[in-house]
């Protein structure tokens, strides 16, 4: 617990998210916010904060590791992937506050049948905060979100017509505000690949060598 | 005498290239190792393997009969591999209190916009600003201190080390080593000589012009240089 508490202590003096991605949220749900008070039959506003996500979670945990940046939390005996943990959920919490805030004002405006909290919301959710940490986390800031965003962009104006369930887990923007129940072809393959990505990239973390950029 | 840190036959490569080869030695508990080399030679790789961040490619690492990263939940230990491992963004005065919590600076400023030498010393004050602490490995720490600065860090590593801690710090400068160390690690290519301080002279601690003496032995290939290099390796591993 001591170590955990640690941990977040130091990712508040480190933070995984800039400031500057954090005033966007803020923007963004503010906008986002009045949009849904306006109109309450979809969950449009979250479009703008799911990306967002996907770019704030992108923290190319190995890249910052390899600066660096965490050997104070190693030599204090930190597990690797308890530190890739705490980064994780501290950068995916930003955009998580601002799609509670969007369904609680919904909910505050409109009452029930709340598209924030359909199963199709909280799936773009999971994936949105998982797979772009995932991806990144051997590469470069942002890398997650910029590959996913040109896999994205090739699935809508590529040419090639994918099945609706192939295109719905590669964009899953399309899945905001819907209900995925009786979609299991869907929701069973983007669960899935949010949590395989997860653990594939922590695996890593737990097994690979941490150089120091500049060192021999 | 504890033996607080072992290394036995590391050797360390990176993908086929040799970066360290053949390792060995113990180190007590109140005794410090100096680590030279020259750029290049591996000695950021070794510290970094002592921490467990780099798997020996064979060969062991112990810290008080653990390896590294079990080692580290149990004994507390100080790195710090140079300011550039510094998180620019990071406020100095909030870096600082991560250490033990004490304030080691008021400057609010980020890190970045401190001068070099204020950082490092900012994150060497973090790094050892544990107590107690068993080990410290430090990597080239007086790079860009000023006078009064490396004053303060060879005296708090004496103080550490009288205390109790095992030091293993490196440097590529004879001078900054000097007089430290109970013994030597000397990092040539695909090999590594350990020496002794009492090997290089009887007479008190060692100075900057006989450990510069000993490396530029080591480095020719003298005759002189092989018999060194041959007696130095048979007291290989017998320093705890």
């Amino acid at each position: 617990m001591t170590d955990l508490r640690y941990a977040v202590r130091y990712f508040h003096v480190v933070p995984p998210v800039s400031r500057l991605m954090v005033i966007s949220f803020g923007v963004l749900t503010t906008a986002g916010g009045l949009l849904t008070v306006a109109d309450g039959t979809n969950a449009s506003a979250a479009v703008p904060i799911l990306v967002l996500q996907a770019f704030g979670v992108s923290t190319g945990f190995a890249v910052l590791a390899r600066r660096g940046y965490f050997d104070l939390l190693v030599a204090r005996g930190l597990p690797r992937v308890r530190i890739a943990v705490v980064q994780w959920v501290l950068a995916a919490m930003p955009g998580l506050c601002c799609w509670a805030v969007l369904g609680a004002t919904h909910a505050l405006n409109h009452g029930g049948g709340n598209p924030f909290i359909q199963s199709g919301t909280v799936v773009a959710f999971l994936m949105a905060s998982t797979i772009p940490w995932a991806v990144s986390v051997g590469l470069p800031r942002f890398s997650g979100a910029i590959g996913w965003l040109l896999v994205a962009a090739q699935a809508d104006f590529g040419g090639v017509i994918w099945p609706d369930s192939v295109h719905d887990v590669i964009v899953p923007v399309v899945l905001l505000g819907t209900d995925l129940g009786h979609r299991l072809e869907v929701l069973t393959p983007a669960v899935m690949l949010s949590l395989v990505s997860m653990t594939l990239a922590l695996v890593w973390v737990h097994r690979s060598d941490i150089r120091l950029e500049a060192a021999q | 005498m504890t033996t607080a840190l072992s290394v036995r036959d590391l050797t360390l490569r990176y993908g086929r290239r040799l970066v360290l080869g053949n390792v060995s030695f113990d180190l007590g508990a109140g005794q410090s190792l100096g680590v030279l080399g020259s750029n290049g030679a591996g000695k950021t790789t070794l510290l970094r393997s002592l921490i467990g961040c780099l798997s020996p490619t064979t060969g062991e690492i112990r810290i008080n009969g653990l390896l590294p990263r079990d080692a580290l939940r149990r004994t507390a230990v100080a790195y710090f591999a140079g300011e550039a491992t510094l998180p620019g963004f990071a406020r100095a005065a909030q870096w600082g209190a991560l250490g033990a919590g004490d304030v080691i600076t008021v400057d609010r400023r980020p890190l970045r916009a401190l001068s070099r030498g204020t950082r490092q010393l900012v994150g060497l004050r973090t790094a050892l600003g544990r107590h107690p602490l068993g080990l410290v490995i430090l990597d080239e720490p007086w790079e860009g201190l000023d006078a009064d600065a490396a004053r303060w860090l060879t005296a708090t590593l004496e103080a550490k080390r009288d205390r109790g801690a095992a030091i293993v710090v490196s440097s590529h400068r004879v001078d900054d080593l000097a007089g430290l160390c109970d013994a030597y690690l000397i990092l040539l290519p695909h090999q590594a000589v350990l020496m002794a301080a009492h090997e290089i002279t009887q007479d008190g601690p060692v100075a900057a012009a006989q450990l510069a003496a000993v490396l530029e032995d080591l480095a020719g290939a003298s005759p002189h240089a092989s018999r060194r290099l041959r007696e130095s390796n048979r007291h290989n591993g017998a320093l705890a």
